[in-house]
């Protein structure tokens, strides 16, 4: 099935990602993360302005182990997001604290800053 | 940048102190809320026993009083014993008294159950000739939903506006009661940059005016400054 286009650069809006970690007792379902951060944000701001902030919950960024995760949204609208995020006092049965541990342009970077990932850009033989 | 927390009421001190490390704190308000002296006692020694130099503990008193009198009373039995006294507001005549009270440092969520902000231009006014600093509770928002958080969100947006015009201070502060109440610096400035504050602005009311507010009390405390301000350098 035919998509359209990547657009250019210039054309493509602006996005930050900002990483979290959760503090809890038990363990987090990423279901009753996801709903709580979108009832969140909902409650929060309206169907309206989430609209404009572009809140998206990277799936593939989810650490099970750690309980970090990242966050898409529009480069304008960062706090909007850390705000419905310290908002959270309880995710599924489990009292939670949901801190943001920083902000990035690209998943690529957040993965390396927040989550202490490698690459091997630096590799030497 | 040093970011305080000058209001965190919970009662598990080490695990806050570590957790309040962790999310990037330089000083912690641990705070006591005043109902006699000898539960003001052990907490002084609990707070003399606690020795972290790795953040700076604040000596915080709460004083939740039913009427004006009570809480000018409560004031003058703790002033001289803690860095910080806090006021818990919501009744006006107590949001009134406070705010002309230049032993009051922090004046916490004078919205507090109310259907208004519960300060005018008077109050306002006086808190900042009596450099009272109103606090925000990020608590109150934590706990309410719907139409209750609008109110809230509203009246604080409210208050803010008379602190900006009459230049009184204001300040973020968590409000936590266990660990999971406690959110990172940035977090707690996210709540005024929403409500349309300066990121400079926001990034001030949880680190250079708290700051502020313990270095100029530890400095009277310590007797380094004289009644009408004089200071001895």
């Amino acid at each position: 099935m035919s998509k359209p286009e990547t657009l250019p650069s210039s054309l493509r809006e602006k996005k930050r990602y900002v990483a979290f970690q959760i503090l809890s007792e038990g363990e987090i379902d990423f279901g009753d993360l996801i709903n709580a951060l979108w009832s969140s944000i909902l409650d929060l701001f309206g169907e309206v302005n989430t609209g404009e902030i572009n809140f998206w919950l990277v799936k593939d960024a989810w650490k099970k182990e750690s309980k970090r995760g990242l966050i898409k949204c529009n480069h304008k609208h960062v706090s909007e997001v850390r705000l419905a995020m310290a908002l959270i006092n309880r995710i599924g049965d489990s009292q939670v604290s949901i801190r943001s541990l920083g902000v990035s342009g690209t998943m690529k970077s957040a993965r390396k800053k927040y989550f202490g990932e490698k690459d091997l850009s630096n590799f030497e033989k | 940048m040093e970011f305080y927390d000058l209001y965190v009421p919970g009662e598990d001190y080490d695990e806050i102190i570590e957790t309040a490390c962790e999310m990037g704190f330089h000083g912690i308000g641990l705070t006591h809320r005043y109902e006699n002296k000898d539960l003001l006692n052990r907490y002084l020694e609990d707070m003399d026993e606690i020795g972290r130099e790795d953040i700076d503990i604040v000596r915080c008193c709460e004083i939740n009083a039913k009427t004006a009198e009570e809480m000018k009373r409560a004031v003058g039995k703790v002033r001289q014993r803690v860095d910080i006294v806090e006021v818990v507001g919501g009744n006006f005549d107590i949001n009134a008294t406070a705010a002309k009270d230049r032993r009051v440092d922090i004046l916490l969520h004078p919205e507090y159950k109310r259907k208004d902000p519960g300060m005018d231009h008077k109050t306002t006014k006086m808190a900042a000739k009596n450099e009272v600093t109103v606090g925000f509770v990020l608590h109150d928002l934590q706990h309410t939903y719907g139409k209750v958080r609008s109110h809230v969100i509203n009246h604080i947006k409210k208050s803010i506006g008379l602190c900006k015009k009459y230049e009184a201070e204001f300040i973020v502060t968590s409000g936590a009661k266990n660990i999971y109440g406690l959110r990172s610096p940035r977090d707690l400035a996210s709540l005024l940059q929403v409500l349309g504050i300066g990121s400079s602005e926001s990034m001030d009311a949880i680190s250079t005016i708290p700051k502020k507010i313990v270095r100029k009390n530890r400095k009277k405390l310590g007797g380094k400054i004289k009644r009408g301000g004089v200071e001895e350098v």
